[in-house]
Formats: structure tokens, sequence, C-alpha cells
């Protein structure tokens, strides 16, 4: 019985804001049946639980919303707005209710008169009409409600611990195999076990998502009361429901989002009367979207309303004193705008009932942040506010960049990095300002944060000359410079299983005091514009044939090391071997035989390749105005930087070409004659074929090799080469036995180089 | 009543755990330094995939420093709904204690006064019972 009403209670909570969320839908839209079809049968479903619970009083509420949605029906889809009110108000009782049942409650006292009559009140004349079964029906809803079941998270949890622990297994068995004689065997049944694995992890960071929809459920109600409530005339729009979260993020951003809704209908919206006069139609519009980009979702929040004033932000913010001594940032900075989310600090002038006490929007950066993400505001005074929250897809994985600092390794997480760059480098500069340090890098000016003293490690302090610095963004406009000993990525860190303790750009920022005035970064950005520099972020770097070039930052995954062991050729491609997987090698020119090199590692998310560099990394500002490549390539241009060129390479063009590494090359074709075709198709085709030919039967088509595997086969004029393979080993100096492979595919390798193509 | 307990050794003395309280134990540790933890704190290791604080409890009963942890073993420990590693010289059987701890009423310095319940007795002799809640309230009040 109680694990019944246990299940009676998550179900109808879960559904609770949905329903709120398509009663509003269809209010806006009588048409759509289907939801109001959704509506009546969850409270009919209710009604029923609670007959079979024998909960009378949750029943006589769901009977009686029952009824007046079946006068909506029997209406041809209409309600007056209090009617609608109405059986909202019961929902929301109902969801009351359920939540005292949960706290073992008794909800058998208690009246519910007052709203039971103001359902019945605002019947509408139709009253007692017989219901009509309508045309539309609601199967499309029916198939869209897919199975599911409940299970604990706790469940979840140790699920997910157990396939963490499994993967940390199989990352020390390959490391105990990797170790020993190569067994072909086992290393194949290994590799079956490893992508069994990575299925079964894929699956369970699975079962922790959900759609961002439960998120936006809550939303068509609010929106609709809070509008109500303000004179308001709002219409909602909501894109992206389908997008996949974190169970546990979409848990810590609902209080953000609610906040954000409240802001924009209260400050943000108009009333209609101000949106006639302003020229804009009486309806203010509220978009909701959801999308996934790269690792992050962004979730947007945008009004058309009045936009923020930013005098008015930034009077505010000096009568309260947040600038100090400083200067005060211009109002169409996007400094000014910063300040939204300064602590106590609000454009309303009265606290309202619904938000404005200037409590909130520091919160809410703060939430977001708390899970790994930003938020970014953008305002046109008349033309609305928007807000992006960026929030990485799960907690599970960040993916971060390795620093040292002294003996100690730790991880920054990559979307805190804006850029890294050696202090070796001409380009960088530590100066002292008075007591103070800062990073000169490329006529910007950054406090500079020394790892080392802020640890308090004693023995990391270090010297100027053999730092690097990693340029940290704790939030838009909010940047410093972080001095570390090293960095490091991929093979040269010990793959051990060790924790690593992952760095909060924030929390640096607030531990060493850094104070952000509101007005600085905006006062360097023109500075730095004067110089004519419309440019980009680039990584350049001696490329293997002496050339200097460069690659777009935005493509780097990371810069690894690898050794000249890990690179491993086969028939089509260079490959290196990462960690357990094979990664598609680019190379400008020869690699080194033996010894390590550095690589860095393209992604764009789905394919990945690693392009061999020489050394001499370095971050630089890359002129947008190159000049252009005439064909299409690797290289997608040449600028200057620093009075060189640098030739920029096209990422495109690199990960097309391990894209289709087949399709690049020309086809050559063989044909072979055997008395047994089996034995061609079973045993000697698949050697064939890693040699580098397609196997073409056809005997019209021509072929550039001819393989004779029956001795009395005559050779066909028209082939440009002919191999002939002997069942006998006899050492004939005309034929190869037919298994010796590596003659075989030595022939083979030599016929293909060497004779040109038949198409 | 047979109440069971974990002896272990830290430095030269002994105490002992109350069995219930250990979740695991585990043989040497890697254990990664974390800076600007409290004193008591040697760092922070991989349980399988779980990480755990590691607590030197040596440090913890003498006041200073954590010292390098790394090779002791450690009594996994459940303090405060979060799994503690407890680093100690020395681990021994489990053992049958009769009764409940009694008070030890000779003078003792602070810090064992705090970490202790009292004392059992045990076929070996009479231990000291430290309980592990201690030696992490120890760190919150040191914070």
């Amino acid at each position: 019985m109680d694990e019944l009403l246990a299940a009676f209670i998550a179900e109808t909570r879960e559904t609770l804001d949905k329903i709120s969320g398509d009663l509003v839908a269809w209010e806006a839209d009588p048409a759509d049946r289907i939801r109001l079809d959704e509506v009546f049968r969850f409270i009919h479903t209710v009604k029923g639980s609670c007959g079979f619970l024998d909960l009378p009083r949750l029943e006589k509420l769901s009977h009686a919303a029952e009824e007046a949605l079946q006068r909506f029906r029997g209406n041809d889809g209409r309600a007056s707005r209090e009617q609608v009110s109405a059986v909202l108000a019961v929902v929301d009782r109902i969801g009351l209710l359920v939540d005292r049942l949960e706290n073992g409650e008794d909800i058998s006292a208690g009246s519910d008169e007052a709203i039971l009559r103001a359902l019945s009140g605002g019947a509408a004349p139709t009253d007692g009409a017989p219901a009509r079964t309508t045309g539309r029906t609601s199967a499309a809803a029916l198939q869209a409600s897919s199975r599911s079941i409940r299970v604990p998270v706790a469940l979840l949890d140790q699920l997910m611990g157990g396939v963490s622990d499994l993967v940390l297994a199989r990352n020390e068995l390959s490391r105990r195999l990797r170790s020993v004689d190569p067994d072909p065997p086992l290393e194949a049944a290994f590799e079956r076990l490893s992508q069994r694995i990575a299925d079964i992890r894929d699956g369970v960071t699975w079962t922790r998502m959900q759609r961002i929809e439960s998120l936006f459920a809550a939303v068509p109600r609010l929106v609709r009361d809070l509008a109500d409530q303000l004179d308001k005339q709002v219409s909602l729009r909501i894109e992206g429901e389908d997008v996949e979260l974190d169970r546990e993020m979409i848990e810590m951003l609902r209080d953000p989002l609610i906040h954000l809704v409240r802001n924009a209908l209260d400050h943000g919206i108009e009333s209609p009367r101000a949106r006639e006069k302003a020229g804009k139609p009486a309806s203010g519009t509220l978009e909701l979207s959801a999308r996934q980009s790269g690792n992050d979702i962004e979730i947007t929040i945008r009004d058309d309303g009045a936009g923020i004033d930013r005098h008015r932000l930034v009077d505010k913010a000096a009568a309260a004193g947040i600038f100090g001594d400083g200067p005060r940032p211009a109002p169409d900075s996007p400094a000014a705008l910063e300040l939204v989310f300064h602590p106590g600090l609000s454009t309303a002038d009265e606290a309202g009932t619904i938000s404005g006490r200037g409590v909130g929007m520091d919160a809410v950066r703060a939430n977001i942040e708390k899970i790994g993400g930003s938020i970014d505001i953008a305002s046109e005074p008349g033309g609305g506010t928007g807000f992006t929250l960026s929030v990485p897809l799960t907690l599970t994985i960040i993916p971060a960049l390795v620093v040292s600092v002294g003996e100690h390794f730790f991880a920054i997480p990559r979307l805190a990095i804006e850029e890294i760059v050696g202090t070796n480098k001409d380009s960088v500069r530590l100066e002292k300002v008075g007591a103070s340090e800062t990073a000169v890098i490329r006529g910007s000016r950054l406090s500079l944060v020394r790892a080392g003293e802020l640890i308090g490690l004693e023995d990391a302090k270090g010297g100027a000359g053999d730092g690097i610095v990693v340029i940290l963004a704790a939030g838009r406009e909010r940047r410093f410079a972080l001095l570390v000993s090293g960095i490091f990525a991929g093979t040269a860190l010990p793959d051990d299983g060790r924790p690593l303790l992952l760095l909060d750009a924030a929390g640096i920022a607030a531990r060493a005091g850094l104070r952000w005035t509101a007005g600085a970064d905006a006062a360097r950005k023109p500075s730095a514009d004067a110089a004519g520099d419309a440019a980009f972020a680039a990584l350049a770097f001696d490329d293997f044939d002496g050339r200097r070039r460069a690659i777009s930052l935005a493509v780097v995954d990371r810069i690894l090391e690898l050794a000249a062991g890990d690179i491993a050729e086969s028939a089509d491609l260079t490959r290196a071997r990462i960690g357990d997987r094979l990664v598609p090698l680019v190379t400008g020119g020869a690699l080194p035989s033996a010894g390590a090199f550095r690589a860095i590692r393209l992604s764009d998310g789905d394919l990945d390749c690693v392009y061999a560099i020489a050394g001499n990394c370095d971050s630089i500002a890359f002129p947008a105005d190159f000049e252009r490549s005439r064909t299409p390539g690797r290289i997608a241009g040449i600028g200057v930087v620093d009075g060189e060129p640098v030739e920029l390479l096209d990422p495109h063009a690199l990960l097309a070409e391990i894209a289709h590494p087949r399709a690049s090359r020309a086809s050559k074709r063989c044909r072979i004659v055997a008395a047994d075709p089996n034995w061609v198709s079973a045993i000697l085709a698949p050697l064939v074929e890693l040699a580098g030919y397609e196997i073409v039967a056809d005997e019209d088509v021509p072929v550039d090799l001819l393989i004779l595997a029956d001795e009395n086969a005559e050779p066909d004029a028209e082939a440009a080469e002919t191999l002939r393979l002997s069942s006998a080993p006899d050492g004939s100096p005309d034929r190869l036995y037919r298994y010796d492979r590596s003659g075989i595919f030595e022939a083979l390798q030599q016929k293909r180089k060497a004779g040109g193509t038949a198409l | 009543m047979n109440d069971l307990y974990l002896l272990a050794d830290i430095a030269d003395v002994r105490f002992a755990i109350p069995a219930e309280r250990v979740v695991s134990v585990a043989g040497s540790m890697d254990i990664v330094p974390v800076p600007l933890a409290a004193a008591s704190i040697a760092g922070i290791a991989a349980l399988r995939s779980k990480v755990i604080a590691i607590v030197d409890v040596e440090a913890a009963v003498a006041g200073g420093a954590a010292g390098d942890c790394t090779g002791k073993p450690v009594i996994v420990s459940d303090i405060g709904g979060h799994l503690y590693g407890l680093a100690v010289d020395r681990l021994h059987d489990i053992v049958a204690a009769d009764g409940p701890p009694r008070a030890i009423e000779a003078p003792a310095p602070a810090a064992w006064r705090r970490l202790s319940i009292g004392f059992v007795e045990t076929p070996g002799g009479a231990v000291a019972v430290v309980d592990p809640d201690g030696l992490v309230e120890e760190r919150a009040d040191a914070a």
C-alpha cells in the first residue's frame, strides 16, 4: 500500500506541472483538442487512483475538475479565463494535498468548497450539454509517451559507480596487456570487451539524462499567472524542449530560470499601453529556447520589452559606491550591463511582490557558475533583454587542461581558459604595478595571479622566466592571468587513476582578492582595437617541413606529446595511439623515427585527428584579413604575424582528409582467377583489399592487376600487371607460394605503386 | 554483549575503532595532496571510482600537519554521509570486547580526550576507542 501511494505521489507530482502547461497552451489555442484530452486523461487517472487508494477529498476535487473539463470538451473546446483559472486552482490544490500526503499528514480535514464553487459557478451556459466525441484523436499524443519505469536515484548512482569501476578496471587491464607480448586473439577479445563497456557507459550516462521539457513545463503556467497579476499580455514561445540534460542539472537550473522569467515579465515586458505607445504590439513575447552546442547546453530567455535602462543602472551603481574611486563605465559598454549581476543592485525603484528586491541576479549567476556554467546578458534599449545560460552537458565529464604548480597537478576547466601563453615569449611582459603584478599580453593588461603563492606552495613561487600564463575567464569581461609552472596534456600525464583537483576560475579570483572594477576592462578594450587588429586567436608552430604554420585556437582540442613508437602506419592512414584509441595523424612533413614530438589534437566534436608539429608552439593573434589561398587545400592562406609570414591551416581540409581517406586514393582494380572462388573470397580477398585493391569479378571491366591463383590459367593481355600464385612452395622465380603472405603483400604494393591506373 | 573493534596503531599507540564504523580497509593508496585543506588532511585518493579525503590520524591526534601517508594502510569510514580514509601506521585484527567502552579517568592530552570515547578491554589489553566522527569534527573546528 505504501509503495502504491508513493508511486501515486511521484507520478502525480511529475505530471502536475506539465498539466498546468498543457491547460494554458490549450487556452491559447482552443482548437488543440489533444492537449485538452491529455489534461482530461490525467485528471481522470488521478480520480481513479484516488478511489482505489481511498483518498475521498482528492477524488472529489478531481471529479469536479473532470466534470468542468468535460464541459469544455462539450462546448466546442471553449472556456472563459475564469473557468480555466478555476481548473488550475484545482490542479494546484491537488498538488498541495499530494505534498501533504507525502509528509504523512492527514488530508481528510479541510474544505475545498471555495474552489469547487468557483469551478461550478463559472460553468458555461451549455452546462449539461452532452459531451461530443471529436474527430481529432490523441493517437499522436499516446504514441509520444513512451514506456518508462521509475528507478530510485540511489540505484542509478550505484550503477554508475559500478560502471566507473568497470572502466577503471578495464584501463588497468589495458595497461597490463600493453606490457606483455602482443597476442592478437587476446587483444581482439579485449577490444570487444572495451567496446561493450563503452556502450554500457554511454547507456548509463543517458539514464541520467532528461529532456529539458521537464524544466520548461512549469513556465507556461508561471507566465500566465504573472501576466494576470501584472495586467500584461505575454505570449510565450518555447523551443528545443527535446534537448537532454543531466537530471541533477535540471534541478539546479530551476530556480535561476524561474527568476529570469519573473524578471522578464515584471521589468522587461511593458504594460500593453506603454507598448502601443512605443509602437510595439500590445502583447509582449517571451522566448525560451534550449540548444546543444558542442559540450554545452545553451538556454536562452529573451523578452521584447523595454530593455535595461543602462544610465539608471550606472547611476544606481555609482550611488551605491560600487565603483569606489574608479571610473564609471560608459553606459553603452558591456561592463555597464554586467552591473546587473552585482549584488544588491536593481533598477526597480520599488520592491515589487514579484521580483526586484535586488537580490537574485547575483544568486542566479552564482548558481549557474556552481554547475560549471556561465551566464551572458544582452539588452537593447526598447528592444528587450536576453540572457544566455551555458551549462556543461553533464557534470560527469569536464574537458580540462592539466597544469602543474611546483610538483602538484591541477585541472582547469576548458570552459574557463581563453588562452595559453609562455612567459618567455616577446608577446608577454610581467610588470609590477605598485605591489601588484600584471601581465601585459599583446597590449592588454591583465591582473596576474601566481598559482604557487595562491595555493600556498612555497617551493613553487618560481621566477618569471619559466612559467606559463593561462588566461582565465571568471565570467564575461572578467579575465585574469594565472601563472603556473607548466601545462600538461594527453600522454605526458601518468594515466594512473589518481584524482586531480579541478580549479575554479571564479574561486581563484575571489581568493586572490581580485577586484573587478566594472569599467576597467571596457577601458582596455578600445586601446586594443585602436591598434587596428581585427584578429582571431590562433596557435602558431613550426611544422615538420620547416614552415611556420598556425591553426585557429577554436578547433584545438589540446596539445599532446607523442612518442615515435605510438605511430602506426596502416595501409591507408597514419595513426597515433592516444590512450586506448587510434587517432588519424596528419603531418606536414616527415616524422622523426625516434624520440618524442608534440601534436595538436583537433576535434569537431565528432571526428578528430592529430596534427604533428615540430615545436615552438605559441599562441598568437592571426590577422583576419590574411591572404587567402587560390586553391582549396590544407592551407587556408597566409598572414603576417610579428613581421613573419605564417601559413594558416584549414581545419576543414584536415578533417576532410581523414573523414574519407579511401575516397582520396586512386582506386586500383584487380581480378583473381582461381579454381576455387570460395578460396578467393574467404581467404585471399582481405589481403588483396588491404594492399589497396578493389576486387572485381566482372571479366569485361579493365583491371590493373590480374592475380592468377589457378596454375592453369592463361595471362590476360589487357591487364597491366600479372601476379601468379602457386599452390605449393616450389621456389620458381615467376610465381609466389599462395600462403607467402608477406611476399604477396609486398608484391601487391609494389605493383600498385609501379603500375598506372586503368581508369 | 560482544562488540567488535578494529585495532590499529599510530606511532606506538594502539587504538580501536568500532567495527560497524568501518566500511572497508585499503592497502597503500596513491594520495594526492590538497593545498589549503585542513592540517590533518593528507590529501585525496581514489577508492575505486570514488574520491575520498584521507585523514592523517597521527596528525589529527598530535595536532600537527599531515605527513606523507602514501603507503600507509587506510581505514575507510562513513563520516556524516561522506567516506573518509583514516591513514594509520599498522592495522591489526578485529577483536571482540566485553561491553561498551568505559570512560578513561586518567589524565590525557586534549586531542585524545576529544577523539576518544572511552576504552575497552580486549584479549590483548585495554585500548582506547576512537570515534571517527571526532577526527573530522576536529577538522571542522580548526577551519
